[in-house]
């Protein structure tokens, strides 16, 4: 009876109808919704799973055809081999400090960058725009070797030569310098999409917002900062984790700029040679290198997940929270 | 003194915003294309001296090449083309993702995480390590495909049970293709996230409150609302397919300059490649424009 005096205002008539049909609907998307989500998990744990199974394999297992997914005994031999022996530490270092120079600078350029192209009309703006999209299109393996040769003699415009009145540039390779550099002039890895996130961010958000802040006194940086970038924190923590995700996985760029200071990903396609200089002949083969390979893309992915993990929560409804609604 | 009005100042000030971008394009961009260009029209030849850019009689020779010489690289052109039709099903799902993820439900943060795992496993890295160590030691992993995920085993299972041929080749590419759109929609499906996330939920209760059904409130409310970022996400997916390392034309051309040093020749196919990708692309940004006029 209560139920149908709740629905009866909704809509005068077939109140009875309505709410069987709602709760069935509801119901139903209820299965629906876990059958697709449940679906998709199966498909995406598939290869982790594999990894998983690998990371933690011992060099014995690998003769025991029982052992299919999982290992009878679990053993951290391969991440003590990776990590005590082969330096993968100083290589996750490495990475850690390039992804977080790199993503910060790339966050903080491409914010004020699709802030310029989503808010103000100036001329040129559609075609500087398809600009910015087509930076994305070119992959970074053609560009490499044109860069590589750029920052080997790093001269800004002449500006470096002019100060130190030397005849060369700095050079900027094999160092996280060279991440950090195009980051902070809106080039780094795959920098056009998080311009073209938030330019359709800042677009989307109401005009009168701003123009209220304006008539009120407030300055444009100022507009910028305290009105406009709190409206688009999710879009920060998602292109922020975007940023941080190339950065961290890259191999292109690293393989092409760096050398001697190694990242994880050159570790991991070099191991193999690696390995053959401190593991005994004998011990030489697919089955020594495949665990030790999975267990080092297991250390890789960890930290992201874990960082994911901690970031997700913060995904909520901003316009709410920031409490431009009224 | 001349008199600064708004207009031309608010213009100053939306430069002064994308200079940084401005000056990168300059340095970063524009000189290795300018390079790849001028690559593209000449013979390049590697000797004791270093190299040398030689021009050619015919400046379009390579390109000539490509499209009639070449009996491959058309062919995977194609193929990448053909690979457009499956966008708009990747961004549709990607949509219905990012939906389900915005919910409050039990579970919601394991879902977050499982969606999330493909963009860091699908890192060329580890793709290609878990392929290649599939394919040494038989673990049911394909090693052929785009997608991580194989159907082997069961269809073999289902084939031993009786069904029909056909039947399970439908059914195991059905799959396969489930597992890759999956696998591609990741970052699609967190723009979506992000998007939907930003709708306002006084919205939703408006809607409700009129007596709008979920049916109709998602394609009243939710719908309209996301399409700007339809938009990015068919950018971004048509980029993607154009631009994964899994893609021939991409590994054909990186080939032929790395492995033959054929710099020139490589310059020539990328530059066909972009036109096509910009032809695309410009179709995405046409085909969307009425739409977006009138939300702003």
């Amino acid at each position: 009876m209560e139920k149908q005096a709740v629905t009866g205002t909704r809509r005068e008539s077939g109140s009875a109808d309505i709410s069987a049909a709602y709760y069935l609907g509801k119901i139903a998307g209820f299965w629906l919704r876990w059958f697709f989500l449940v679906c998709v998990l199966f498909i995406i744990l598939y290869p982790i799973i594999y990894m998983t199974g690998m990371a933690f394999r011992s060099y014995t297992d690998f003769y025991d055809v029982t052992v299919v997914w999982i290992t009878k005994t679990l053993t951290l031999e391969n991440a003590d081999i990776l990590l005590n022996h082969m330096g993968f530490g100083s290589a996750m270092l490495h990475t850690l400090i390039i992804t977080v120079s790199a993503a910060a600078c790339q966050l903080v350029v491409t914010s004020t960058v699709g802030y310029g192209f989503g808010r103000f009309r100036f001329r040129g703006n559609r075609v500087l725009f398809a600009l910015v999209v087509f930076t994305v299109m070119v992959p970074p393996q053609m560009l490499n070797l044109s860069n590589y040769i750029l920052m080997r003699d790093f001269d800004f415009f002449g500006l470096i030569r002019a100060i130190t009145g030397k005849g060369s540039g700095i050079s900027m390779l094999d160092g996280p310098l060279s991440f950090v550099i195009p980051a902070l002039f809106g080039q780094g890895l795959r920098a056009g999409l998080s311009i073209l996130i938030f330019r359709q961010i800042y677009a989307s958000i109401p005009k009168e917002i701003e123009e209220a802040a304006l008539v009120d006194g407030c300055g444009s940086a100022h507009t910028y900062l305290r009105i406009m970038v709190p409206s688009a924190s999710n879009a920060f923590l998602i292109t922020g984790i975007f940023s941080v995700v190339w950065y961290w996985t890259d191999y292109y760029s690293a393989a092409a700029f760096l050398s001697s200071f190694r990242t994880m990903t050159m570790d991991i396609a070099g191991l193999r040679t690696a390995a053959s200089v401190i593991l005994p002949i004998a011990e030489q083969n697919a089955y020594r290198f495949i665990p030790l390979e999975q267990a080092a893309c297991l250390l890789m992915i960890l930290p992201l997940l874990l960082v994911f993990l901690l970031i997700q929560r913060f995904f909520t409804n901003s316009i709410d929270k920031t409490g431009l609604v009224g | 003194m001349k008199r600064v009005t708004l207009k031309t100042s608010r213009e100053a000030i939306g430069y002064l915003y994308i200079l940084p971008w401005l000056l990168g394009f300059a340095l970063f961009f524009l000189q290795p294309i300018a390079q790849l260009i001028q690559l593209s029209f000449t013979s390049f030849e590697l000797n004791a001296g270093g190299m040398s850019l030689l021009p050619m009689e015919d400046m379009w020779t390579h390109y000539k090449n490509a499209l009639t010489g070449d009996g491959r690289f058309p062919m995977y052109l194609t193929g990448a083309v053909t690979n457009l039709l499956t966008v708009p099903m990747t961004v549709f799902f990607s949509l219905i993702s990012g939906l389900l993820l915005s919910y409050t439900f039990k579970g919601r943060t394991i879902m977050r995480v499982a969606f999330f795992l493909p963009l860091i496993v699908s890192a060329s890295v580890i793709t290609t390590l878990i392929r290649q160590n599939a394919g040494e030691v038989v673990m049911g992993l394909s090693d052929t495909g785009s997608s991580l995920f194989n159907t082997t085993d069961l269809m073999d299972t289902l084939l031993e049970s009786g069904f029909p041929q056909q039947i399970v080749d439908l059914l195991s590419r059905l799959v396969t293709n489930i597992a890759d759109l999956v696998w591609k929609s990741t970052v699609q499906t967190f723009i979506f996230l992000v998007a939907l996330l930003a709708v306002p939920r006084s919205y939703y209760e408006v809607a409700q409150i009129e007596g709008a059904t979920a049916w109709e409130s998602f394609w009243k409310v939710t719908f309209p609302v996301s399409l700007p970022f339809v938009l990015v996400n068919t950018v971004y997916t048509v980029i993607d397919s154009f631009s994964s390392f899994d893609n021939n034309v991409i590994r054909y051309i990186s080939s032929a300059a790395n492995h033959s040093l054929q710099y020139d020749y490589a310059a020539a196919m990328s530059w066909i490649y972009f036109l096509v990708m910009t032809a695309a692309l410009g179709l995405t940004f046409l085909a969307f424009n009425p739409f977006l006029k009138k939300n702003r």
